[in-house]
Formats: structure tokens, C-alpha cells, sequence
């Protein structure tokens, strides 16, 4: 009894020696870790009680003979608090850099941001100030367009203006130059008449025929278109008579010099001599003599005697 | 023999010791009866929470646990509901940093990457500055 009692306690003995042996593996197993936990750099600063927790626990298990499961347990449950709260300050350290770091960098982009933002601004004044002047520039040459169109239009009402005048000159000019024909027409009407009204008389000298001064320009010896066209009475009068001798007399009223009024008459007889010898009358025949105003057959006092003494008396001489 | 008494002695002496030991452990943490209780609640608050979530492992760890605890106390066995009960604690402990842990690396990552696009956003904005 007494040996059985013996190889019990022995194997009691043994059997806790056996879990001593492992108790004491775990408890190695334990401080190193502990022991590598620590030497780890980056977790140094941190969670300094907590070590210090695990590493009491991890103590008192060595200083018990008899370490029991629950003390390891809590003695590893220390250390891996220990590990946690180590990172969750490395990481809280972690972020707070961070933070210091975008921080930093968020105030940089706000200032470079500012940069580039005065920049665009810059930029688009510039811009801005490109297309003003664009538009400036478009609108002065749209001015100076509209100002030479203006001009262009003016000078066109200006011409059209002239042009409008320049017809209407025309038109009086015609209507002038109608009139001034119809006034022609009138006095060679006039001419032909008084020309086929002319009269012979019978004086001394013989047959007359008088030819007034109508017959002539004023103050000259030209004698009209008209009366040259419409001269058939005074060459059908001379055909009456062809064998006589003609004479033809220029005669003036007082107006003006003596002499300037003896030329004046020689001329304009002279002028009736070229007249009818253009009709085909025998200049032979025709003796032109300029009067002046020694033969008067009115008072030159009046303007109708005045108008009476400028004559040209054609004379079919007696033989 | 006398070795054997001698043994003897040792291991009753060792025995003696270990069980004053206790006795002083025990000494230190007073039984509180409601303890189970509150350790309850405060698991199921913690099964409420995103920790949950976080730390599954230790989740799985507290819900074992809890079924020891309460075996523990329904046998009235009080020193070992005491220490499975200070088991859970340190689980809830660890659960919760845990849970911290992986929010405090999310931020960081969060604010590794806003730094990243930062940097990036500044070397374009200094590029037009160019």
C-alpha cells in the first residue's frame, strides 16, 4: 500500500515535472517574444506601461514555481495588448504626420494654387484686352468702311446732284436754244415776209427796191441767213430787168462817226453785190456804193425815222 | 523512508504554499455575483458595435468564453468564473484595439492616399506655373 502510495506521488512528481518542463517552454517562448517586441525600433517610445505590464506578468511567472495556465494566458494576453496599443500609438503617431504632412501640403497647393490662379487671371486680362483691341480695331475699320461708303455715297448724290443740274442746264439750254430758234424761225418768218413784201417805186433814177436793215446783223455788214435764203423777190425783181445796169446803195442813220457810217454802208452794199452775184447776176452789172448817211429819207431825231434810214436801196438804172 | 517523508513534507509544505497563495490571490479580487451580468451586457453591447466586426477572432474567442463562464458560475465554481472572466476583459480589450487599430490604418491609408493625390495635383499646378 505504502509502495503504491509512493510510485503515486512519484508519478504525481513526475507528471508535474513533465508540465513544469512545458510550462517552462511556453514562459521561454514568452520572453522572447516579449524581448523581440521590444527591440523593435519603431514601437520603442510607445506603450511604455504596457510593456511594463507584460513584463511584470512574464516576471511573476518566472518567480512562480508553479506558474498556472491562466497567469500565461494573461501574461500573453498582456504582451499582445502591449503590441496593439504600441502600434495604435505608432499609427497614431503615423497619422499625426501625416496630417502635418498634407497640411503642409495643402496649404503649398493653396499658395501655388493662388499662383496659377493670378496666373489664369493674368492671362485671361490679357486676353481679354487682345479681343477689346480685336474689337476695337474690327469696329474702326468698319467706321472708316461706313465713312468711305458715306463718302462714295455723297460724292454719287453729288454727281447725280450735278448731273440732275447739268440736265436741267441742258434742258434750258435746249429750251433756250428752242426758243432762240423758234425766234429764228420767227424773224426769218418775219425776214420772208417783209422780203416778199418788198416793194418797187419808181424814182428818177429808175426802178428801187429797198431793203431795210433788217436784212443786215446789227452794226455789221453781215447780211442774215435768212434773208440770203429768201431773197427770190429782190432777184426775181432784177430778172424783170435784165439788160438794165444795177446800182446798189448802203445807206446809215446819224448814229455814230461819219466816216465809221460811210464804211459801214459801203460794206453792207457791198455784201447785197456778192449776194446777187451769187444768184447768178452779172457783177458787171452791179455797182455797189456806200452812201453813209448824206441820204437820209427820215428825221434821225427818232428811232423809227433812224430805222428807216438804215436801208440798202437796189436800183435798176434807167438807160 | 525518511527521504520519502521528507518528499513528503516538501510537497504538503509546497501545497500549503500555493494554496495560501491562492488564498491571497483570491484575497486581492473580491467575487462579485454580479459580475457574470455585467460581463454579459457588456459583451452584448459589444456585439451591437462595429468592434464586432472589426475583430471577429476575438468575437469568436468572448462568445467561447461566455459559455465558460457561465458553466463556471452554474456550477459555482467562483475562482474559475473569476479568471475566465478576466479572460474575456483582456478579449474585449484586445477586441476593441483591434477595432482601432484597423480604423487607424484606414485613415492612414485615407491620408497617404490625399497626400499622394496632392503631391500629384501640386506638381501639376507647379507645371503651369512653368
Amino acid at each position: 500500500m505504502k509502495a503504491l502510495t509512493y510510485i503515486t506521488l512519484i508519478a504525481l512528481l513526475l507528471l508535474s515535472q513533465i508540465g513544469a518542463a512545458k510550462k517552462n517552454l511556453e514562459l521561454e517562448a514568452l520572453r522572447i517574444e516579449y524581448e523581440n517586441f521590444y527591440q523593435v525600433e519603431k514601437y520603442k517610445p510607445f506603450a511604455k506601461n504596457e510593456k511594463r505590464n507584460a513584463k511584470e506578468h512574464i516576471e511573476a511567472l518566472y518567480k512562480s514555481r508553479k506558474p498556472k495556465d491562466h497567469e500565461v494566458f494573461m501574461a500573453r494576453k498582456q504582451l499582445v495588448i502591449a503590441k496593439m496599443v504600441a502600434e495604435k500609438q505608432h499609427l497614431e503617431a503615423e497619422l499625426a504626420t501625416t496630417e502635418e504632412r498634407l497640411e503642409a501640403l495643402n496649404l503649398e497647393t493653396l499658395r501655388v494654387d493662388a499662383q496659377v490662379a493670378r496666373l489664369q487671371a493674368d492671362r485671361a486680362q490679357l486676353l481679354l484686352n487682345l479681343q477689346e483691341e480685336e474689337v476695337a480695331r474690327i469696329e474702326s475699320e468698319k467706321q472708316a468702311a461706313l465713312e468711305q461708303a458715306n463718302e462714295q455715297i455723297e460724292q454719287t448724290q453729288a454727281e447725280l446732284e450735278d448731273t440732275k443740274a447739268y440736265a436741267k442746264q441742258q434742258e434750258e439750254v435746249a429750251n433756250l436754244a428752242k426758243q432762240e430758234a423758234d425766234l429764228a424761225f420767227e424773224e426769218i418768218d418775219a425776214l420772208k415776209r417783209q422780203l416778199e413784201s418788198l416793194a418797187s417805186r419808181e424814182t428818177a433814177d429808175g426802178m428801187v427796191m429797198t431793203l431795210g436793215d433788217f436784212v443786215f446783223d446789227s452794226a455789221s455788214a453781215n447780211i442774215k441767213q435768212g434773208a440770203i435764203e429768201n431773197f427770190t423777190k429782190v432777184i426775181e425783181f432784177i430778172d424783170g430787168y435784165p439788160d438794165r445796169q444795177i446800182r446798189v446803195e448802203g445807206h446809215t442813220d446819224s448814229s455814230g462817226s461819219e466816216s465809221f457810217n460811210l464804211n459801214l454802208s459801203q460794206k453792207r452794199a457791198d455784201a447785197v453785190r456778192l449776194l446777187l452775184m451769187n444768184y447768178g447776176i452779172d457783177g458787171d452789172r452791179v455797182e455797189a456804193i456806200g452812201m453813209g448817211e448824206s441820204l437820209p429819207v427820215a428825221d434821225n431825231a427818232t428811232a423809227s425815222g433812224k430805222s428807216k434810214n438804215r436801208r440798202v436801196d437796189i436800183i435798176i438804172l434807167n438807160n | 523512508m525518511k527521504t520519502a517523508k521528507i518528499v513528503s513534507k516538501n510537497t504538503l509544505m509546497a501545497a500549503m504554499v500555493m494554496a495560501l497563495m491562492t488564498t491571497a490571490v483570491s484575497a486581492k479580487k473580491k467575487y462579485d455575483k454580479e459580475g457574470y451580468f455585467k460581463l454579459e451586457a457588456k459583451v452584448q453591447a459589444l456585439m451591437a458595435s462595429p468592434v464586432a466586426s472589426a475583430a471577429p477572432l476575438e468575437m469568436k474567442f468572448i462568445r467561447e468564453k461566455m459559455v465558460l463562464a457561465k458553466a463556471a458560475k452554474a456550477d459555482r465554481k467562483r475562482k474559475l468564473e473569476m479568471q475566465i472572466t478576466e479572460q474575456i476583459e483582456a478579449e474585449i480589450q484586445i477586441a476593441h484595439l483591434r477595432s482601432e487599430l484597423n480604423q487607424l490604418n484606414a485613415e492612414l491609408l485615407n491620408k497617404r492616399d490625399q497626400v499622394s493625390a496632392g503631391e500629384v495635383y501640386l506638381l501639376e499646378l507647379k507645371e503651369q506655373l512653368k
